[in-house]
């Protein structure tokens, strides 16, 4: 703190004067200044608040008028401020007042004001919230209002864009009907989008005479469902301009429906109560197109259905020809078989009755010549039993049986080697085989297998034949195996063949019928059979017989 | 600078008369006070007063804040209380009602209410730039007359001192003078703030700074004061003494609020600072040395004041200034004030600080001798 002592006249003298009131601050209290301040503040709050998208309305709740509002709300509600100051809120809203009472229950709550006219002519839709307010002590509504047309389109946009795509996926998924009916199914589901009472397509012909027409009602008699595409209508103009028509002459939406350049279509809607839209035309176009897209895969379906069928019917054709061809095949082979029988018997017999009764009165060569024809007409006579044994079973009806595989096995060595008997023979048969087959073909089977192998072994010093089976998961391998004189693997294709042979009859007589036969019982039994062979060295013959559930007739 | 010529006078909004107090809730209503802050002294709340008036004022809508925590000499501390409060009731004007300290400890919140800080940093004159809230002052003492000034005297003990802060815009914006609140005051107070508003009169009248404005409220103080005061200290039932002495404390707060004060004040301000003295008590025991030491810069003033306070002309024209401070002590003793500084506790040793303390003191500048700090040092001797 300065001294007295240094401070000077000149300081005394302006403190003196500010204590009298004559300094440059000296001023009594002014609110005004402070005043004009908070004033600008309150202005600067004014011009932010009017700068706000948002509507803001003050409500005395004695009256219900409008006590204050911002610039938005006269936008918004297409008045000006002076005009909109001491009006009640609802009365701003709608000339109707419809709305009315649905204003004073929002209270707290929220209102949606819809087709309100703007100054641009279109219609708004307000949003409009309550609140509660108290200033110095005195309450206040407040209604604060925003303009969500916009909002709401969007909104309504993606509503209708997903009841759109979930009307495709209905008419997608429309089975079982005609195109008549898919056409019609459709047709309904534009006019549902689009608020129509009528919607109609109508398909140009590939000769563009003339259109064939569907609706969404069963409303057009089946005589105008054709309609010649001549008559300078509104389709034929979009069908010219290849460009949809909105509202005018054709009184709703006409658009085409196009495929590559040409207009294969029209579709028209009608009878919304509002005028259409841009969203129309974008929902009845996309709604079109899928639905042509969806005519054209029914019409591919259809085709390919028919194709189907046909192909189907004439394989049955085939089928059922080839099973007469294979009947009266073996029907002829059968009569044959026999019906030859008769002859041969009586050239047999004949032959013998010389043979006996006049041998000795022959010379040398006739002798020679009846044996000879003796020993053919047995062969033939053989030739003949295995073919009617091969066309008996082609007819025979299996019957599925549990037997011993190994007690048959040991039947048919058995009566091999009484009949041609044969030292140093080695037969070993596996223990305790049972199959479920048909006992008698079996039979004939293993007698056809052991003969052969009885009869390839016959030039070798010591016959082995071994017969056994192999398991193998769930089916069971069987194999009779010799150490005769095999065969080159390059024919066993051939070995199964009807007369077909591999060695001279002169070398191992027999017909050639045999493993045919054979060929055709396992086969019969849904097995199958092949062979192994060394020239030289021995075969190896293997047979499964399918299960007793897989028994099946073969045709 | 310019020239000495200009004079102002500023004064608050005024009501005298019984039953003032009660136009307290209109003129509160009138500020836009919805929440009134009211500084006042627990005898004022015993006596029954601000029950009465903060009822009429809910009454009328506007709460009220009651903060009562005020010293003798007001407090630094009891300013900042005070602003604290203040601010947390979000109250928007102040009613103080009572005598000088809660008046200035008002004036010390709505500065601080609006400008913040601390409270010394507006020592001096005109350090507020910020103006406060309302203010409504209701005194129940008549003397400091910091009802209508722009005086604020505040006690910042850490520092055995009190400091001044002036400026026009800590005037009050009304002030209600109701002659049936005095009733409550002690006796030995009637005499100090009787003897401290003569003092405001008879310094503003010999100030520099006085006009003819002021003039005429200091000697209708003086002569009002000098009538009534007596009968108010030996009749404290006289309701017309009571009367009078409100308003001629309120005609001299007038004078010195726009004339200032002189060395009285200068010289009082840091005896009640540094020794807890009543500041009447102070003003009357300095007041006869400072009349010699001024009375041959205004002489005529003085005389002027002897007159009216009873000294015949042939007194005054035989005795000068001693006939002048004689009816001062006249008056003094009649109403229990005698002795000295001595007698008060005042030591020697103190009167270089006490005098380094005068000499910066705001009224000092406007005393019609300007002293150096020996000649001050000389008056508190003459007066030890
Ligand atoms: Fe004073």
């Amino acid at each position: 703190m300065k001294r007295r002592s240094e401070q000077t006249r000149e300081e005394q003298l302006l403190l003196r004067e500010k204590i009298l009131g004559l300094g440059e601050t000296s001023f009594r209290k002014s609110y005004y200044p402070e005043l004009r301040i908070r004033l600008r503040e309150l202005e600067r709050f004014r011009f932010i608040l009017d700068q706000v998208s948002v509507g803001i309305v003050i409500i005395d709740p004695r009256t219900n008028s409008i006590v204050d509002l911002n610039e938005e709300t006269c936008r918004l509600l297409n008045k000006p401020q002076k005009e909109l100051r001491g009006m009640r809120l609802a009365d701003c809203l709608d000339q109707r007042s419809a709305l009315n009472p649905e204003m004073t229950e929002i209270e707290n709550g929220v209102a949606i004001i819809r087709d309100l006219p703007s100054a641009d002519g279109e219609l708004r839709t307000l949003e409009i919230t309550m609140h509660h307010a108290i200033f110095g002590g005195e309450e206040y509504r407040i209604a604060i209002m925003r303009d969500i047309t916009r909002q709401r389109a969007a909104e309504q946009a993606i509503i209708r864009t997903k009841d759109m795509f979930e009307s495709v996926i209905r008419i997608s998924a429309v089975q079982d009907a005609g195109e008549e009916e898919i056409l019609s199914a459709a047709l309904r589901e534009a006019a549902a989008l689009t608020e129509s009472t009528h919607a109609y397509c109508a398909i140009l012909s590939p000769d563009e005479t003339f259109f064939t027409i569907s609706s969404s009602s069963d409303d057009i008699p089946a005589m105008a469902r054709l309609s010649p595409a001549d008559r300078g209508g509104p389709w034929e103009e979009v069908i010219k301009r290849r460009e949809p028509i909105l509202g005018g002459r054709c009184g709703g939406i006409c658009l085409p429906i196009s495929e590559g350049d040409r207009v294969v279509a029209v579709i028209t809607l009608r009878g919304k109560p509002l005028p259409y839209d841009e969203f129309d035309l974008r929902v009845a176009t996309y709604l079109g197109e899928a639905l042509w897209q969806i005519v054209l895969r029914y019409r591919a379906e259809e085709r390919l259905w028919q194709l189907n069928e046909e192909l189907e019917r004439r394989v049955m054709e085939r089928t059922r020809e080839l099973a007469n061809l294979n009947s009266e095949l073996e029907a002829f082979t059968y009569s044959v078989s026999h019906d030859l029988r008769a002859p041969l018997r009586s050239i047999n017999g004949f032959s013998l009755a010389i043979w006996e009764d006049f041998a000795d009165d022959l010379p040398e060569d006739a002798r020679l010549y009846l044996e000879r024809i003796r020993s053919a007409s047995e062969r033939m006579g053989t030739l003949i039993d295995d073919l009617l044994l091969l066309s008996r079973i082609s007819r025979a009806e299996l019957r599925r049986q549990e037997f011993s595989l190994t007690d048959l096995a040991h039947e048919v060595i058995e009566e091999i080697m009484e009949q041609e008997p044969r030292e140093n023979a080695h037969v070993e048969i596996e223990e305790g085989m049972v199959v479920s087959a048909d006992r008698g073909l079996m039979r004939s089977v293993l007698m056809n297998l052991f003969s052969n192998a009885w009869k390839f072994t016959g030039k070798k010093e010591k016959t082995e034949i071994l017969f056994r089976s192999q398991k193998n998961n769930e089916s069971t391998t069987y194999c009779i195996s010799d150490n005769g004189a095999g065969f080159d693997m390059a024919y066993k294709k051939k070995l199964f063949l009807p007369f077909s042979r591999l060695h001279t009859t002169e070398e191992f007589p027999g017909t050639g019928i045999g493993l045919a036969t054979i060929a055709r019982i396992i086969s019969k039994h849904e097995g199958s059979i092949h062979a192994e062979g060394i020239p030289g060295q021995g075969a190896t013959f293997y047979f499964t017989l399918g299960s007793k559930e897989r028994t099946g007739v073969l045709q | 600078m310019t020239v000495d010529t200009l004079r102002k006078f500023v004064m608050p909004e005024v009501i005298f008369g019984e039953g003032a107090r009660m136009q307290a809730v209109r003129y509160l209503d009138n500020l836009g006070v919805a929440h009134a802050f009211i500084v006042t002294d627990p005898g004022i709340i015993n006596a029954g007063w601000i029950r009465e008036i903060a009822s009429a004022a809910e009454a009328a809508g506007i709460s009220a804040t009651i903060f009562s925590q005020v010293s003798e000499n007001p407090r630094t501390t009891e300013v900042d209380a005070g602003t604290s409060m203040y601010r947390e009731n979000g109250c928007d004007g102040i009613l103080a009602i009572g005598g000088g300290s809660p008046m200035d400890c008002a004036k010390g919140i709505a500065i601080l209410s609006t400008n913040g800080g601390m409270i010394q940093q507006y020592e001096g004159v005109d350090q507020i730039h910020h103006m406060g809230p309302p203010l409504i002052c209701i005194p129940t003492t008549a003397g400091s007359s910091a009802d209508v000034s722009q005086f604020a005297i505040l006690n910042e003990q850490e520092k055995l001192r009190k400091f001044g802060i002036i400026s026009k815009t800590i005037i009050p914006d009304v002030t209600l003078v109701d002659p049936d609140l005095l009733s409550t005051l002690p006796e030995k107070f009637i005499g100090y703030c009787g003897f401290d508003a003569l003092t405001h009169a008879i310094e503003a009248y010999v100030s520099t700074g006085s006009s003819s404005l002021t003039d005429l409220h200091a000697l209708e103080a003086i002569r009002i004061i000098g009538e009534a005061l007596p009968v108010a200290y030996h009749e404290r039932e006289n309701r017309e003494a009571a009367r009078q002495m409100m308003l001629g404390s309120l005609h001299a707060g007038l004078a010195f609020s726009n004339a200032s004060l002189g060395l009285v004040h200068a010289m009082a301000h840091p005896l009640s600072g540094l020794y807890d003295l009543p500041h009447g008590e102070a003003n009357s025991l300095l007041l006869p040395e400072v009349i010699r030491y001024n009375y041959l810069s205004a002489q005529a003033r003085y005389n002027r004041i002897g007159e009216i306070l009873g000294a015949s002309e042939e007194d005054i024209q035989k005795n000068g200034v001693e006939a002048i401070i004689g009816v001062v002590r006249g008056l003094a003793e009649k109403v229990g004030i005698s002795g000295s500084l001595g007698d008060r506790g005042v030591l020697r040793r103190d009167i270089r600080t006490l005098s380094d303390h005068a000499m910066v003191d705001g009224c000092i500048v406007t005393n019609p001798l300007l002293p150096d700090v020996e000649e001050v040092m000389r008056l508190y001797e003459a007066a030890l």
